[in-house]
């Protein structure tokens, strides 16, 4: 969808048009999924954090600043969402050969499910502060800029590079335990 | 050199891992659609709540004032004592005041020669 045809439809919702609001979520839910499950590892509470994502975008729209990305927003949004999850989620148990095996670069055409997804993530992500986890699931796996980082997480560059090196470092430590 | 093959190892299982998206098996607009109506309905609700609570607070207050002003009456409670009663004469003239003792006193002879005749 065009950035023309999403400010025409958030000027209908703005104006009360709920129903212009339905081709927004449909064209951003599986994005907001995406980074919500990557997350909280968690399939049925990326769910949840998907439908309160859309919800506070709803009530908030009035603050969206149409000079700036709806996409870079939303992301802002779906992560405040998710931040005071990850910071009460309990420690997941993990099979580590399971994850291991998955993770392995041999097998990358494999066709994974969403449940050995979130196995390996957890495994290499579970140890990472909630900040360190954000980072670095927004720059390797959302694989975006970093300037939409800053502009999302409000962090500045260098805290931005600081976590990225901390959980890079710890992820490595991982792969060399696994020694894959 | 372990070092360098160790990094593009990682490298490769980062990259496979973004390329790796999770997939949402539902299309979850319709149900995202029904709590943004239940939450509008709940503003709505909530906004009634409050403007009946500030309006009947207000009214509380209003009340509340309008009873502050209003002279409460005196109770009055017999102490067995005679009270003083002074005669107000604020609008009477002179000679009004002569004539009403004189008549008084008129009235004062007029009874005491009632009183004999009933006794005689």
């Amino acid at each position: 969808m065009e950035e023309s045809e999403i400010n025409r439809l958030i000027e209908l919702c703005k104006a009360g048009e709920q129903q212009a609001f339905a081709p927004i979520i449909s064209e951003y839910q599986q994005m907001v999924f995406s980074i919500a499950f990557r997350l909280l590892c968690d399939e049925d509470e990326a769910k949840d954090s998907v439908q309160d994502t859309f919800v506070k975008i709803w009530l908030n729209l009035e603050k969206y600043d149409p000079s700036k990305s709806f996409r870079t927003w939303i992301y802002t949004v779906a992560i405040n969402c998710c931040y005071d999850k990850i910071k009460i989620q309990k420690p997941k148990r993990i099979d580590e050969d399971v994850a291991k095996n998955i993770a392995s670069p041999d097998n990358v055409e494999q066709k994974i499910q969403n449940k050995d997804l979130a196995t390996i993530i957890v495994s290499l992500v579970g140890k990472l502060t909630p900040k360190q986890k954000i980072v670095f699931t927004l720059r390797y796996l959302e694989q975006l800029e970093m300037n939409e980082i800053e502009e999302i997480t409000h962090l500045s560059r260098e805290q931005i590079k600081n976590n990225l090196y901390l959980a890079r470092m710890s992820i490595k430590r991982i792969l060399e335990k696994w020694k894959i | 050199m372990e070092n360098i093959k160790n990094d593009s190892r990682s490298e490769i299982i980062l990259e496979n891992l973004s390329k790796k998206t999770p997939k949402l098996n539902e299309d979850l607009t319709v149900s995202i659609v029904s709590r943004i109506s239940k939450q509008k309905k709940r503003e709505k609700q909530y906004k009634f709540i409050n403007f009946i609570r500030i309006y009947s607070s207000a009214a509380v207050v209003f009340i509340i004032i309008a009873f502050s002003f209003t002279k409460k009456p005196v109770e009055e409670k017999y102490t067995g004592e005679q009270q003083n009663t002074k005669i107000q004469i604020t609008t009477a003239t002179k000679e009004a005041y002569i004539s009403y003792l004189q008549n008084n006193t008129q009235k004062n002879r007029e009874n005491i020669q009632k009183k004999k005749q009933l006794k005689n």
